[in-house]
């Protein structure tokens, strides 16, 4: 069993960093857009294993992007170290504000986080322009990689292998019993020598680092920054509503998720170019009520009553 | 010297209120080394808000807690689990997504920083000596009485030097109960000092060396089970002025 898993993981991963080699520019444009919310998903999912629900993706996706951005037109040195500051920057200002913070909990905590986006998106157009850009952004002078598709592919690539070991690493060392305790009973865990506290800020910097990481790269893969753009919402419903399809609580829900409404989207954005979001809706309504548990779930179940 | 050296735990004047409501006053309680403590009163007593105050969930409104010397009212809960007071809980508190084996577990690794292996090891071990089989079960599986032996192989896998049990006896038969007994006076022979909430009589009769009847948070009497059981005052606070 433990072999054959090995095997699909490692043809899973073979296939997949192959893939320029054998995939046409379009394909290889889809499918790095949907790694990206992957990640964003994944890490989602991350924070929400210690019981901690967040609607602030889109805050820490745009603060990397804008740190990456602006350490790009200042100094002009390599991109790939202005993504990894981009990352680095979110990590620093989750930090801050997980300090502050993480001692709220459930819908009082989402709340904040929702608010922080939209803290950062004001704080953000209304620097002075020589900094931010102001309302209009910053348009970088080149996109990373000269824009080559191939490198591009995986550079988002790495990224997502980055999260997906870091969240098997939650899932499969003693980081899995701090979270859970914490997430079943918070008295129980503080009772078994748990600092709930502690534990809960590294958790939100480790996550939101990887959404200002993928941020980043963002930013560097298109070439600019807006405040609107890159802190739209849509940065933080669109992974939760990945994760929850695909199955919260696990590596594999939020990938299964990410590919199904990622390629979902994609069809449907050309099927009808206003109204694919009202699907999603849809999707994400109907899961909740009749999937509670996502696809991953689903196939828990059928599986186990063979 | 000796006096001192004697009591692992102590309280000086503890006091603890919610708002209007006062659920404890100026107790003053004394754990011995090595002792069964029962502490018993009618319901709304003040006892689990003692033990709460004790094990660091709340903060005491006023007074000390004295633990091997020093002052340990300040400390936040999860220290407290650090330095050895360990407790269950009178409505069993399981970790619903994790199984036996991994709920015991959480104690070993990190109240006692334990690597995952050691932890599994020690966890093992203590379960082996609560009696509890089948480890990879998940806890919605297990009966009342292995739920409550779970929870107190928790506390052991912390290696406390105190261990607080919260009417461990409730929802459970009487042989159910015989066991558990014997377990305790097992766990006593280990060096560690137990301190037992308990409403039924014949348990706190047998079991313990020593009793604290609270009545609306105070100490109302203290000694052994057979001299406070005749206390008037004993009586009257469980029975009512008629009885």
């Amino acid at each position: 069993m433990k072999i054959w898993k090995a095997f699909v993981i490692a043809a899973l991963f073979l296939a997949a960093a192959s893939l320029p080699f054998y995939t046409g520019t379009y394909l290889l444009h889809t499918i790095y857009i949907i790694m990206m919310y992957m990640s964003l998903a994944i890490s989602w999912d991350m924070l929400l294993r210690a019981g901690q629900l967040s609607f602030g993706i889109a805050g820490l996706f745009g603060i990397g992007g804008y740190a990456a951005t602006m350490l790009q037109v200042f100094t002009n040195i390599n991109p790939l170290i202005c993504i990894l500051f981009g990352a680095i920057m979110a990590g620093l200002i989750s930090l801050l504000i997980g300090l502050a913070t993480l001692r709220l909990r459930g819908i009082y905590f989402a709340i904040i986080t929702l608010a922080m986006a939209e803290i950062f998106r004001v704080i953000i157009r209304n620097l002075p322009d020589t900094w931010t850009g102001g309302a209009m952004g910053i348009v970088l002078n080149n996109a990373i990689f000269n824009g080559d598709v191939k490198q591009t592919y995986w550079l988002v690539f790495g990224i997502l292998l980055i999260t997906i070991v870091l969240s098997e690493v939650f899932n499969k060392s003693r980081i899995h019993f701090a979270i859970t305790s914490i997430r079943n009973d918070e008295i129980v865990a503080m009772s078994s020598g748990i600092d709930i506290f502690k534990w809960l800020v590294v958790i939100f910097v480790i996550t939101s680092t990887l959404q200002g990481l993928v941020g980043a790269a963002y930013t560097e893969i298109y070439g600019s920054v807006n405040p609107d753009a890159n802190f739209s919402v849509h940065y933080s419903l669109l992974p939760l509503a990945m994760a929850l399809l695909g199955g919260i609580r696990s590596t594999w829900g939020p990938v299964i998720g990410a590919i199904v409404l990622g390629l979902a989207g994609e069809y449907l954005k050309l099927l009808m170019p206003y109204g694919y979001l009202i699907i999603y809706g849809l999707i994400i309504i109907l899961v909740i009520l009749f999937l509670p548990d996502g696809i991953m779930g689903l196939i828990k179940k059928l599986t186990q009553k063979k | 010297m000796d006096m001192q050296d004697n009591v692992i735990l102590k309280t000086e004047k503890l006091s603890r209120h919610f708002w209007g409501l006062v659920a404890l006053t100026q107790v003053d309680i004394e754990l011995k080394r090595g002792e069964i403590l029962g502490i018993i009163g009618p319901n709304g007593a003040g006892k689990t808000t003692l033990i709460n105050v004790l094990t660091g969930l709340f903060p005491p409104t006023e007074g000390r807690i004295i633990y091997e010397g020093k002052d340990i009212s300040a400390l936040p809960a999860h220290i407290r689990s650090r330095i050895g007071i360990a407790r269950t809980f009178q409505i069993s508190r399981p970790l619903v997504d994790l199984t036996l084996l991994e709920n015991v577990m959480t104690g070993a690794l990190f109240a006692r920083g334990l690597t995952c292996p050691q932890a599994i090891k020690k966890a093992s071990d203590v379960c082996g000596f609560m009696g509890l089989q089948d480890l990879d079960k998940p806890v919605s599986k297990l009966t009342a009485l292995e739920i409550k032996k779970m929870e107190v192989a928790r506390a052991l896998s912390t290696d406390p030097k105190i261990l607080m049990l919260d009417e461990l006896m409730a929802g459970i038969s009487s042989d159910e109960a015989d066991e558990m007994m014997d377990l305790i006076n097992k766990i006593r022979g280990q060096g560690i000092s137990i301190c037992v909430i308990e409403h039924v009589m014949r348990v706190i009769a047998a079991l313990t060396d020593r009793v604290i009847v609270l009545d609306w948070g105070r100490t109302l009497a203290e000694g052994p089970y057979a001299e406070v059981s005749h206390n008037p005052m004993v009586i009257k606070a469980y029975l009512g002025e008629d009885a």
